[in-house]
């Protein structure tokens, strides 16, 4: 629903069309499906063979995406990294949401003490470089994507928190909550049936942001050497090799992070579908 | 927030900042590398042992480490925050060189940040004709998913190699802090301007709008008084957040644009397990962040009078609620 | 030798002395080219890839901070970047006694420090009781290619610095060329650790002068007008042509292609393989560098599973093709290796027959070993183990990666698995004592590759090869070396330690190891150390 439709004299609510985009959104995942499930449906090349004398060759009818410093083809990479990228991306955002969020929600609704302990907690977190707590966390836990993951998660849990309890400071102050509790609406209740599902829309929103930018941290450290082993293929991975190789062979960068850019805005387009369907059905 | 509240928040801030010290101090301790280590070890040029006692001790790490830890605090009382021990400069200027160039440049990606998301949920949510608002309300996903050193090459190549205008080696004063600026300021600009485009929308659907639509208040009006200063609530949050990270440093930009501001520090000191200098850099982002933290939840209630102090609100409901 | 006789060959090196310094100064004359006014001036803006980090003579290893410190200092010796030979510089002579104990050097007279300070006799002996001993209270090693040393004095009127060893140690000459050997001024050696560790710190006499210094962003070099004393195979003497070498660190590959390429900078270092064709084709000079040293190698742990049979690592020195490696990965400026040094290493004997790529001869040797059988993924087994190597991505060299996943690749096609793992800078050395790792990259550009052999090596130092039990024809060959009393001894010496350890196959030789620099094609003279450091001294530019 539009500002302007808002401002405007209000007409009838129509259902949402759906639009082109949308159907490309919607496509583009299921391709990713397909890649997560059977990798080498679309592609016929092994992502792990080297494939000496074929190095650095640009996009062709051959190689859709080129090929990389050691003639591996690059769109089959792609494809071969998609599982390992979605799922860190995924369990890294799920932390930082997860975790975040309740934080957020718990110390904004208690208030006081509890408000105190743990938003001083979130400003020591947010006082830790990130790369130290990815390291801490590797070196604990081992070196590898997913335990990437978990740390780009924990970096982020102070931003989620911070922001979900601004939020709920916002829907606290609102009278039909004050109300409730006067009622005597029980807490576990008011929190997550009133309070948490009106304030959660920035929260969701900086989500799909996340997403993309996960991939993007989790790519900074395994340039650094926490990521994934050698010679397993990751899209965060790939564009960060790739940037060294930027002058005279751009593709190596430019098409992963596309794929990447493709798949953020593919995210966000579907979540934006689904809110309208359901504010939609429910109006 | 009432004065007592006010000083008992200075004294938790001062507390999370030695926390964050105790903290960061143990986990340098228990973390296997260490940059004394790697000077012995360093394949180019081992040291033998007997060598490398004269080091240890020199360094005092042969001490207990809880001795090791009393010595450090109790330096850092006085004002000494030590040598790097990667590089033997004092900590002292490396921060004075790291904070001067990393205030600066955050002061102009901020404002360039702000523009950018203004410019972006204005259009994006206001604009009259719905594809523009469609493109525009891409933007900010666009932009954070692209890869910041892409936007900062891509901005070299362009006003640096082809057009010129700028040095891409040299410190040219505060031209040099464009281009940089440019590309944290798009960076922070997306999520700022998510969460404005989200919350301006429902803010500008709610009942009040409708009301003061009828009473004849001028879209404008109503957008820049109304619809903004209620919606911005999570957007000042995030605000403060982005101001936070661009004074702990962008390590992208930074590199890319060879300054040597907080976030190299941190990279290079954090990288070699260089503890005075982590340690010097922890604490000031700390102060920064417990900062920021503070002002932001100071701004609430000037906002939006509801989130205002409970006492207010005690009067009007009785004793069985808490605020 | 007696106290008669050491005076009469005295007598006869001070004789020598002085009829060659005349020669000298007959013979520099002429040399001073006519053309040095028009060489004479500009800057020379130089992009490294690092950043400084520490200078400190002793402690320090970064190969930016050996290349500044080259440039702001003199040593005793001189060294022919090609073919190795030592000549005069600031000792323009010098004696080794029969037995090879005794060391007696003559120091050329006005040479200055920076700060004005002399650099004569005393100093000299000053600095070399530093690197022998180092400075235990101050946090300063000392200096680990010295032999332990019994005695060193001077004499201040004939301007002689002797120094008496313990033992023989045929590298002594040697390391009296090489840069952590550098002469620095009595006010450096005071000072301290710190302070050492900047550039701005160390006091030397050499052509160049630390003129202002921000850290992390430039280092500003200016010539030293007095200078007169550069060594006698320079091109010229005086003072260095350039008035200013200014140092940028720029980390960021493509900022420095970049740069070197728009014309902002003059020479960089460090260009990415798969970009020398486009610097080329824009009309920037590309030249690889291989200093002396040994070769870009992997050391094979014989703590690791497998590796203690030697057909299993003769079979992977026969698995790897070398050439494909050049060809793929790098360009016609880098090497492939010949044998475990590089070939302007003293002693050198070309090897490369012995390890020659061919996986025929692999198989057979496999085969042989007893791992006959295969599993599903293509991988030899024996008693259902699977021959696997674990390896760890070399954190110092920054073609590591690619590298190591073409051998991993290599390796695969003649059946053996090779496990690549990451780790990060700060862990890398705590984590390589891990006895099951199998293979780690080893091999930098030296001053004396068999005084590193055999600290790396010797199984009572660091046993880098994890014997489990010592290879005493390995010991006594190093042993031997260092104690060898001419040149023809050391280098039979030498070569047997070549051959036995490429027989054994204890390492893997790749490449050798190469520094390479881009320059516009206005600067001249571009010239680099025996182990390969740029020097500005004799480089001129046209762009003033």
């Amino acid at each position: 629903m539009t500002a302007t439709a808002a401002l405007a004299p209000s007409i009838a609510r129509r259902p949402r069309v759906v639009r082109p985009l949308d159907i490309a959104a919607v496509a583009f995942l299921a391709l990713l499906l397909v890649a997560i499930a059977i990798p080498g449906a679309l592609s016929p090349y092994d992502p792990l063979a080297a494939a000496p004398g074929q190095t650095l060759q640009s996009p062709s009818l051959t190689h859709p995406f080129g090929t990389d410093y050691l003639g591996r083809d690059l769109f089959s990479r792609v494809m071969h990294g998609t599982s390992r990228t979605l799922l860190a991306s995924a369990i890294a955002v799920a932390i930082g949401l997860g975790v975040g969020t309740l934080l957020g929600l718990v110390a904004a609704y208690f208030g006081r003490g509890v408000d105190a302990v743990i938003s001083r907690i979130v400003d020591v977190l947010l006082s830790i470089p990130g790369l130290l707590l990815s390291m801490m966390i590797v070196v604990a836990l081992g070196f590898g994507s997913i335990n990437a993951a978990i740390a780009v998660g924990i970096a982020s849990v102070a931003t989620f928190a911070r922001l979900m309890r601004s939020e709920v400071l916002r829907v606290k102050a609102l009278t039909f909550v004050e109300s409730s509790r006067h009622l005597g609406v029980r807490a576990g209740r008011l929190l997550f049936h009133h309070v948490l599902p009106n304030s959660w829309g920035p929260v969701l929103s900086m989500t799909t942001l996340q997403f993309g930018s996960s991939i993007l941290a989790i790519a900074a450290l395994s340039f650094l050497g926490y990521g994934a082993p050698p010679p397993q293929p990751e899209w965060g991975m790939l564009v960060s090799e790739g940037r060294e190789y930027l002058a005279s062979s751009p593709w190596l960068t430019l098409l992963p992070g596309l794929v990447i850019i493709l798949t953020v805005l593919s995210v966000s387009r579907l979540s934006k579908l689904i809110t309208a369907a359901r504010t939609g059905a429910r109006s | 927030m009432t004065p007592l509240a006010f000083i008992k928040r200075i004294g938790q801030s001062l507390l999370v900042v030695a926390l964050t010290y105790v903290f960061v101090y143990a986990v340098l301790f228990l973390l296997p590398g260490d940059p004394i280590e790697s000077r012995i070890n360093n394949p180019q040029n081992p040291i033998p042992e007997d060598q490398a006692e004269a080091i240890l001790n020199y360094y005092r790490l042969d001490r207990p480490p809880l001795e090791q830890f009393w010595t450090s605090v109790t330096r850092i009382l006085q004002g000494d925050l030590g040598y790097s021990l990667t590089n033997g400069r004092r900590v002292s200027d490396l921060m004075a060189q790291g904070i001067g160039e990393t205030v600066t440049l955050a002061a102009l990606a901020l404002v360039f940040a702000i523009v950018f998301a203004l410019l972006v949920a204005l259009v994006g949510v206001f604009a009259p004709w719905t594809p523009v608002r469609n493109v525009v309300s891409t933007l900010p996903t666009l932009a954070h998913a692209t890869p910041g050193f892409l936007i900062a090459l891509i901005l070299l190549q362009v006003f640096a190699y082809q057009l010129g205008w700028f040095s891409s080696i040299r410190d040219e004063g505060f031209k040099s802090l464009l281009l940089p600026a440019i590309t944290l300021g798009i960076g922070g600009s997306a999520a700022i301007a998510q969460v404005l485009i989200q919350s301006l929308t429902r803010a500008a659907n709610e009942p009040f709008v409708t009301v003061l639509r009828a009473s004849g208040t001028t879209p404008s009006a109503i957008v820049g008084r109304h619809v903004l200063l209620n919606g911005s609530i999570p957007a000042v949050t995030l605000l403060g957040l982005t101001i936070g990270e661009l004074l702990a440093g962008s390590v992208i930009a930074e590199t890319i644009f060879s300054r040597t501001g907080l976030g190299f520090l941190t990279e290079q000191s954090v990288r070699s397990q260089d503890g005075p200098v982590v340690l010097a850099v922890v604490m000031f982002v700390s102060i920064v962040f417990t900062s920021v933290n503070l002002i932001t939840d100071l701004i609430y209630p000037l906002i939006d009078p509801r989130l205002g102090s409970g006492r207010r609100r005690r009067s009007l409901v009785t004793a069985g609620a808490s605020s | 030798m007696n106290v008669a006789s050491r005076r009469i060959s005295f007598v006869i090196a001070a004789t020598l002395a002085a009829g060659m310094s005349m020669t000298a100064c007959a013979a520099s004359a002429p040399a001073a080219s006519g053309g040095s006014s028009e060489k004479a001036g500009g800057t020379l803006v130089y992009l490294d890839a690092e950043l400084s980090s520490n200078t400190q003579l002793q402690s320090s290893g970064t190969w930016q901070d050996s290349a500044y410190v080259t440039n702001i200092t003199d040593r005793l010796l001189d060294r022919d970047p090609e073919t190795g030979e030592l000549g005069p510089y600031i000792a323009d002579t010098w004696t080794v006694s029969d037995d090879g104990l005794v060391y007696e050097f003559h120091i050329i007279d006005g040479v200055t420090y920076s700060d004005g300070t002399p650099l004569d006799a005393a100093n000299v002996a000053r600095n070399l009781e530093w690197q022998a001993h180092g400075d235990a209270d101050g946090g300063i090693p000392a200096n680990n290619w010295f032999p332990a040393v019994a005695d060193i004095t001077h004499d201040d009127d004939a301007q002689t610095v002797t120094v008496t060893l313990d033992e023989p140690y045929a590298p002594f000459l040697n390391v009296l060329s090489f840069w952590r050997t550098s002469l620095v001024a009595d006010a450096t050696i005071e000072s301290s650790l710190e302070a050492q560790s900047q550039l701005t710190g160390i006091i030397g006499s050499g052509p160049f002068v630390v003129e202002s210094e921000k850290y992390g962003e430039e280092i500003v070099l200016a010539a030293r007008d007095d200078y007169d004393w550069a060594p006698e195979r320079a091109a010229h003497d005086g003072r260095a042509y350039l008035d200013e070498v200014v140092i940028i660190p720029v980390t960021e590959d493509s900022v420095r292609l970049g740069s070197l390429r728009s014309g902002e900078a003059d020479l960089i270092r460090y260009i990415q393989p798969s970009e020398e064709a486009g610097l080329e084709a824009a009309g920037i000079t590309v030249v690889g560098v291989q200093g002396a040293g040994n070769v870009n190698a992997w050391e094979l742990h014989q703590s690791a599973p497998f590796l203690d049979d030697a057909r299993v690592r003769q079979a992977l020195q026969h698995g790897i093709d070398r050439q494909q490696i050049i060809d793929d990965l790098y360009t016609d400026n880098w090497q492939l290796a010949t044998s475990i040094v590089t070939p302007t290493t003293f002693g050198y004997v070309d090897l490369s027959d012995e390890f020659a790529f061919d996986p025929d001869e692999s198989a057979a040797l496999l085969d042989e070993a007893g791992w006959t059988e295969r599993d599903a993924d293509g991988y030899r087994t024996k008693d259902g183990e699977r021959l696997s190597i674990l390896t760890y991505v070399d954190v110092f060299d920054s073609t590591a990666k690619p590298l190591f996943q073409l051998i991993q690749w290599q390796l695969e096609q003649i059946g053996v698995e090779l496990v690549i793992k990451e780790t990060d800078y700060a862990n890398y050395s705590a984590t390589l004592e891990d006895p099951a790792i199998g293979a780690r990259r080893n091999g930098w550009p030296e001053a004396d590759a068999w005084v590193r052999q055999t600290v790396n090596y010797h199984s009572q130092n660091t046993n880098g090869f994890r014997l489990q039990e010592p290879d005493e024809e390995l010991d006594a060959l190093y042993e031997a070396q260092g104690a060898a009393t001419n040149d023809e001894e050391r280098a039979k010496v030498v070569g047997d330690i070549q051959r036995h350890v490429i027989e054994n196959a204890y390492t893997l030789p790749i490449l050798d190891d190469t520094q390479v620099f881009g320059l516009q094609p206005y600067v001249h003279d571009f010239t680099t150390t025996y182990e390969a450091r740029p020097t500005f001294y004799d480089v001129w530019t046209e762009n003033k």
